[in-house]
């Protein structure tokens, strides 16, 4: 079941009772919490920062203005979390390095519904693979595009409120990753 | 179907592949709708692009209980923390604190008479009374005197040319006040 995620909450958001907050919660956790999956690779993570990013939230429900979507604001919030999370493993490095916190993405990502026969299933599991390749690829930056617009089909500048991005980034940084995804099933075949 | 862009066009026409899959590109719509190749790029990238967006939507779902669950532990976090107030719910209050710190603390420009001053001026003003009250109790206030000395000089020298009085008694003597 997907969340009715584009269902506008009241804007008026430092008026929001405990409740209220509820129902946020629920109609955006499953959207909050696969923007970090896919981004962090980590379930546990995610879960983590999902929780954390409706506290954030919360807490600073004051300084939400409306200007945006509650939505985009969350995932905002999600983001610069991934960010910290990303300074934060890069200050882990040794740990890393020393074998102690070992995840390899690709040996995660599994295949969704089987295609109707053995070949298809074959292709588009090897095509689906090669976008994960190229997406792991990409800076941080360029996934959360990528993944913003491919996999939540948001509009461009819905990414740039999110990722505090101007458009033209954007879509410069949705250009060079369609690049390196076409590069990749171009190899693949 | 070979619908791989083959190397002679690769250059040329990738970027419209990409302008057109980013959706935002009419001259690029309009060059793939005659272009096969490129459709043919184009539809494999879109069902490629698919394929993973499915998968990882898939990859990131979960049972209703790890959502109810999320949901019950955020709940429980957000009710043992308080929200912050807003900005202007902390610097209000804060800037009216400091405007009272500040009348409190900066000295007045105009010092204050201290109260001896004005038990002073009282004390002149009742010497000016009791100086007026003297002036009266003597008849004529001293600085009238030489105006009531030129009437009663007046008034003595016709008298005088009829009964004779004496220059003694030109000065009036002072009332008195107390029968």
């Amino acid at each position: 079941m997907d969340t009715a995620l584009t269902t506008p909450i009241a804007p008026r958001a430092k008026e929001l009772t405990a409740s209220d907050f509820d129902e946020v919660v629920r109609r955006n956790q499953r959207r909050v919490y696969r923007f970090l999956f896919m981004m962090l690779r980590d379930a546990d993570e995610a879960d983590n920062l999902t929780q954390e990013c409706f506290l954030r939230a919360y807490q600073n429900l004051s300084s939400f203005r409306g200007e945006s979507s509650l939505e985009t604001w969350l995932l905002r919030i999600a983001a610069n979390l991934v960010r910290d999370h990303a300074r934060n493993r890069k200050r882990s490095f040794w740990k890393r390095l020393l074998g102690m916190d070992g995840d390899d993405h690709e040996d995660g990502f599994r295949l969704a519904s089987p295609a109707p026969s053995p070949e298809q299933q074959l292709l588009a599991r090897e095509e689906a693979q090669a976008v994960l390749r190229a997406a792991n690829e990409l800076s941080e930056q360029q996934r959360a595009v990528f993944l913003l617009r491919f996999v939540e089909e948001m509009e461009l500048n819905e990414i740039g409120e999110v990722l505090s991005l101007r458009v033209g980034t954007v879509k410069s940084h949705l250009f060079r990753a369609l690049q390196a995804v076409r590069t990749q099933l171009r190899q693949g075949s | 179907m070979n619908s791989n862009l083959n190397s002679n066009q690769n250059s040329a026409h990738e970027p419209l592949v990409d302008r057109a899959l980013m959706g935002l590109d009419l001259a690029a719509e309009h060059h793939l709708a005659t272009c096969p190749c490129c459709q043919g790029e184009r539809e494999r990238t879109e069902r490629a692009l698919q394929r993973y967006a499915e998968t990882e939507r898939e990859q990131a779902s979960r049972h209703e209980a790890f959502w109810t669950d999320q949901a019950a532990r955020i709940r429980g976090a957000c009710r043992s923390i308080k929200r912050r107030p807003s900005a202007a719910a902390v610097l209000v209050p804060a800037l009216a604190l400091l405007l009272l710190l500040t009348l409190e603390l900066v000295p007045r420009s105009k010092p204050q008479a201290p109260p001896a001053n004005a038990k002073g001026q009282s004390i002149s003003d009742q010497d000016l009374l009791l100086a007026v009250e003297r002036a009266v109790d003597s008849g004529t206030p001293y600085a009238l005197e030489p105006v009531a000395f030129s009437i009663e000089v007046g008034q003595s020298h016709s008298a005088g040319s009829q009964k004779g009085v004496s220059h003694s008694n030109l000065r009036k003597e002072p009332a008195s006040h107390v029968e």
